[in-house]
């Protein structure tokens, strides 16, 4: 072949596969960019132990497992496992004693992982400054405000007790929500309250409350109180979808467990909590990895002090998918 | 004018209103048997499934002390503390053009506030106990008696003012002979309507701070999942409220014989 021809020829051959390959990249990219993300909706509660699906949301976790997660704040607790079985959400945030309670009626709710589990500082049962009541013994007999009869703090503060000797089926426990238990405190309606954060340290400054025993501590300390779940028609027909919300939830706790300044940041954007408060209250833990036996003190607890009539497999409640 | 039954016909006429609208309910409670029976749903109990559980733990001395007769009772006192102070109020409000201007748009504001919103409210000022829920009902309840008697007073017939002033009708006989018969069918609605809602109330009142009663045990049921408890207490509650509206009937139609004979209506 001439020169001229030759130099043709290559030049043709380099157009026709660099086009090419610019073809198949561009096809490749729109592709991938294309994939659409499965959206899911999550129930869940302006509360801290809600903070790890927030940060997995922020933090991009759940776009790279393939879901578009929208939350759904509720107000009410047992609103949110109400939402999965109604097929209103997909996954919801739940606290165990409404799982489990559920569970026992036969109610088909699967946990996916955990979410939190409460530390000290998390919450107490406080009383006004100039009450009677000076130590947990004198608890007995006492009305004491909760959120939920028959929830986590009814039934950890029971089971302390329980282990300190207290007669603790002698407190009559009113129902009202978190926001109420100061005045309620303060009028002299309840004798004491059970408090979580941030209403722990918000009463604490407004009225001086003080603190008669830190619920999650000693025999109930680093207690699991909630976790993320799902029905079980769900986890059935979808376990690829759980199997990712389940991944990002664990890096989230993961980069959580590395930035714990991350925590305090998240809260004031999905909360009530403002960031000079986020900064002072006590914090829960959130585990990266689902522990079957600390799910079980839970149950086993709620066993103990009559919450649970018959014992509960919870192992067939969790989600084991890949 | 209608003309009354006769008397020999009168019995069976009302016997036999009573087994046509029974028939209905029969066959409509057979149908819900029959469907949810053949579907097995955990969240729909067979009508069976909810009567036993009426009887097991409705119907017991427990149930009617801690929560039947509790409950009703407080959306009596409600409803009737509703009715002493909002009828009068209200005809006040339609007899008088000039407290009407100050008063009105108060009233209209009341009622658009919606009443679970103020709850907390209400427990600050009352604290947790029955007057807090009484009050509560009274309170809420209140805004359509007294629209109702604004209404049915400043809808009466012109002409019947007019000629009560012209034959020297005035102070309070014109109110009790003219004015307040005029205006009590609008009340009786206002006060049916009220009774219904009041009923809604005595729930909302029992979702905080409660330890006992009828809307307490529903959201309790609910909130632990013990789906079949709920629906008994949500029948007990329908009946409740049925009962509740026939009596209120029963009073209507005596208060109200002379007016439906005037309109010529059918009893």
């Amino acid at each position: 072949m001439s020169f001229l021809r030759r130099t043709r020829t290559s030049a043709l051959a380099i157009a026709l596969v660099a086009s090419l390959a610019g073809v198949v990249s561009a096809g490749g990219g729109a592709a991938a960019a294309a994939k659409p993300l499965t959206k899911v909706v999550l129930a869940t509660l302006p509360v801290t132990d809600t903070a790890v699906a927030v940060v997995a949301q922020k933090e991009g976790f759940f776009r790279q497992q393939g879901l578009d997660v929208q939350l759904s704040i509720m107000q009410l607790g047992p609103a949110t496992t109400q939402a999965v079985l109604t097929g209103a959400a997909q996954f919801s945030q739940s606290n165990y004693a409404t799982l489990f309670a559920a569970r026992s009626k036969g109610i088909p709710v699967e946990i996916v992982c955990e979410a939190a589990r409460a530390t000290p500082a998390f919450s107490t049962v406080a009383v006004m400054p100039n009450s009677p009541i000076k130590s947990y013994k004198d608890l007995a007999g006492k009305r004491i405000a909760t959120s939920v009869i028959g929830g986590i703090g009814p039934l950890a503060i029971d089971a302390w007790l329980k282990a300190h000797g207290v007669n603790y089926s002698t407190i009559t426990w009113v129902q009202m929500p978190f926001p109420s238990m100061g005045s309620a405190l303060q009028q002299g309606q309840v004798d004491a309250a059970w408090l979580v954060e941030p209403f722990v340290t918000l009463d604490a400054s407004t009225l001086h409350t003080r603190t008669v025993f830190p619920v999650f501590s000693g025999p109930t300390a680093r207690l699991p109180v909630s976790a993320f779940a799902t029905s079980a028609a769900y986890a059935k027909a979808h376990p690829q979808i759980v199997a990712a919300f389940r991944r990002a939830i664990q890096e989230a706790a993961n980069l959580m467990q590395k930035k714990p300044g991350l925590l305090r940041q998240i809260l004031p954007t999905y909360t009530a909590i403002k960031p000079a408060l986020a900064s002072k209250i006590g914090l829960e833990v959130y585990p990266a990895q689902t522990d079957l036996g600390q799910i079980e003190r839970v149950s086993t607890m709620m066993r103990q002090v009559g919450l649970l009539t018959a014992p509960l497999n919870v192992q067939s409640m969790v989600f084991s998918g890949k | 004018m209608a003309t009354e039954p006769s008397r020999a016909r009168a019995p069976w006429h009302s016997v036999r209103r009573i087994l046509e609208s029974a028939s209905l309910i029969v066959a409509l409670v057979a149908v819900w048997q029959i469907a949810t029976a053949a579907n097995h749903a955990l969240y729909f109990p067979t009508p069976a499934q909810i009567w036993s559980q009426m009887v097991i733990s409705w119907f017991t001395a427990s149930g009617f002390t801690q929560n039947i007769l509790p409950s009703f009772a407080r959306v009596t006192l409600g409803w009737v503390l509703a009715a002493l102070a909002g009828v009068p109020l209200g005809m006040a409000i339609g007899l008088s053009p000039s407290f009407a201007g100050y008063v009105k748009p108060i009233v209209h504001f009341g009622r658009a506030v919606p009443a679970p919103v103020v709850l907390p409210v209400f427990m600050i000022f009352f604290g947790i106990g029955d007057a807090m829920k009484i009050a509560f009902i009274a309170v809420g309840v209140a805004w359509p008696i007294i629209l109702n008697a604004i209404k049915g007073v400043e809808s009466i017939d012109r002409v019947q003012l007019e000629t009560a002033t012209v034959y020297g009708i005035r102070g309070p006989r014109r109110f009790l002979r003219v004015v307040l018969p005029a205006a009590l069918p609008d009340i009786m609605a206002g006060l049916r309507i009220s009774l219904a809602l009041s009923f809604v109330l005595m729930v909302i009142s029992e979702m905080i701070a409660a330890s006992g009663g009828i809307g307490y045990q529903i959201l309790q049921s609910q909130a632990q999942f013990d789906i079949l408890n709920m629906w008994a207490g949500i029948v007990v509650l329908a009946v409740g409220g049925v009962v509740f509206n026939a009596a209120l009937t029963a009073v209507e139609r005596r208060v109200l014989r002379w007016h439906r004979g005037l309109q010529g209506e059918s009893a």
